[in-house]
């Protein structure tokens, strides 16, 4: 599974149950880097992906499999740190309230595969970083 | 028609549950019913721009060409009184009332957009400003200069510890971002670099990017706390709501502290001083305030750059008047005559200090 997480400077992900920031640039960003590859998400991620073809399941965590993508809100990753080969990091580059965080170490296991910035519909600057497990090649 | 539309509008979102399926569940529909004072003191000025339901206006018209199409709304108070307010823990902001604002049903029904700004009460302190934000109320040009408002509490002080050393900004209660106010005194109070970096800016820009992305309205409400006659606020709530979604986009009612990582802060009158310059008997007779910690944040930390060397703790009980050149010990009673924009609080050698043209004060012998 390649998990997909949008974070702010603290690595904050969501606020009071409720994503802390969303662009449609950076849908499209993803959706063209994935290209015809499966993406999992729960109902509350799908309104940000109405004109792409995605596979809404509130398991999305459990039922994505090897290869595919799971765009992720607010869920735990530690919980399935098994399972994720790769974990695409987008950075608003913006302080956001937090009260949900990202809960894995990137310093530990992973290594940065690549990484680019693009300029986002309400964002100037997101930061598009590619992890993958240090022991995988 | 457009009254028709209107009420049915507001029929369904009587009817209707605030938060969809789609978000986690939340206690929105049962928050406390806050009540709209009215305002017996004079009515602020309100600028409305009505729009349609689904109407997603580009940023082109400039704020000032907003028509005034609607009569004027009283402000609608929320602060909480002084006594309620949560005790700082370290963080730069603390969440109230499960994050439920106290907007009314009637409140969150609004589609016109408006703004709404307290008049300076007799101390020249500011009120609540209350807006109902849209794309038509954010800014389609640079701001504009702000310095020549003099905020109630209001002092010029400069602290080597705190982020871009200024210890207080011209704090917006109603961001630029979200409502294209420059210079408006009452919506401008004296706010520590803390809580417009670490407290509010974070909530506005939240705000500002739902608004921007979804072409929604949120309605927004900040409200300075000032305990007894303080001239500089303890600190703001800051509440919103996204109304056309039932707030499942924007929700959060949050109190944030007017206090700055490793000064001391009086409120009465928002003179400061270092934390590291004050003597430990000095301690004892102080009234002033909770002293954060630094935050928990892995943000760039203004107390990061706090010296921390037994030495600079030392040095920082310099104290430097800008006007006659002189440095002082903080207890030196030079110092208690000192106007406080001729200040400067020190962490360099006495060396340093006098190789910036500094000469030892006569009294105290530093």
């Amino acid at each position: 599974m390649i998990a997909v997480v949008c974070v702010d400077n603290a690595l904050g992900t969501m606020f009071n149950g409720r994503r802390q920031s969303r662009d449609r640039v950076l849908i499209e960003k993803l959706m063209s880097h994935i290209g015809g590859a499966r993406i999992w998400m729960r109902t509350y991620s799908a309104e940000l992906f109405e004109n792409y073809a995605v596979t809404v399941d509130e398991r999305c965590l459990l039922c994505a499999g090897d290869g595919e993508y799971c765009f992720v809100e607010g869920d735990s990753l530690a919980e399935h740190i098994e399972k994720i080969e790769k974990l695409i990091l987008f950075r608003w580059n913006r302080a956001y309230p937090a009260d949900r965080k990202l809960d894995m170490d990137l310093n530990a296991d992973w290594v940065l595969e690549c990484s680019e910035n693009f300029c986002g519909s309400s964002h100037p600057e997101i930061q598009m970083d590619v992890y993958r497990k240090a022991n995988e090649q | 028609m457009k009254s028709i539309l209107t009420a049915l509008l507001i029929f369904a979102m009587l009817c209707s549950g605030c938060a969809t399926e789609d978000v986690p569940p939340e206690p929105i529909e049962e928050m406390q019913v806050q009540e709209t004072v009215p305002d017996a003191k004079p009515q602020p000025v309100i600028e409305t721009t009505t729009v349609g339901e689904n109407e997603k206006e580009p940023m082109e018209t400039p704020k000032a060409q907003k028509a005034e199409t609607q009569p004027a709304k009283p402000v609608s108070e929320s602060s909480a009184p002084a006594q309620t307010m949560p005790s700082y823990n370290g963080g730069a902001y603390k969440t109230i009332n499960g994050n439920v604002p106290l907007f009314t049903q009637a409140e969150k029904a609004q589609r016109t957009v408006f703004e709404s700004y307290s008049p300076l009460d007799g101390l020249g302190r500011c009120g609540a400003a209350y807006a109902l934000l849209g794309r038509e109320t954010m800014p389609t040009q640079e701001r504009g200069s702000i310095g020549q408002v003099k905020p109630s509490g209001w002092h010029t002080v400069r602290y080597d510890n705190v982020d871009g050393k200024y210890l207080y900004n011209r704090c917006h209660l109603i961001g630029y971002q979200l409502s294209a106010e420059n210079a408006n005194t009452k919506n401008l109070i004296t706010g520590t670099r803390y809580l417009n970096v670490e407290g509010m800016l974070p909530f506005e820009n939240m705000v500002a990017d739902y608004i921007k992305e979804t072409g929604n309205h949120v309605l927004y409400r900040v409200s300075p706390v000032f305990e007894g006659s303080n001239l500089l606020a303890s600190g703001v709530y800051m509440e919103a709501y996204s109304v056309e979604d039932g707030g499942s986009g924007i929700c959060f009612n949050v109190y944030c502290y007017n206090v700055q990582p490793g000064i001391v802060i009086d409120y009465a009158d928002g003179s400061s001083y270092a934390q590291q310059a004050q003597k430990s008997e000095e301690k004892k007779s102080q009234p002033i305030v909770p002293v954060p910690t630094a935050p928990q944040s892995s943000a760039p930390s203004v107390t990061e750059s706090a010296p921390q060397s037994a030495e600079n703790k030392v040095a920082s009980t310099y104290v430097l008047n800008l006007n006659t050149k002189k440095f002082h010990y903080a207890d030196c009673r030079s110092v208690k005559q000192m106007k406080e924009s001729n200040k400067e609080y020190s962490n360099q050698s006495r060396d340093e200090i006098v190789s910036r043209g500094f000469s030892p004060c006569g009294n105290c012998h530093p």
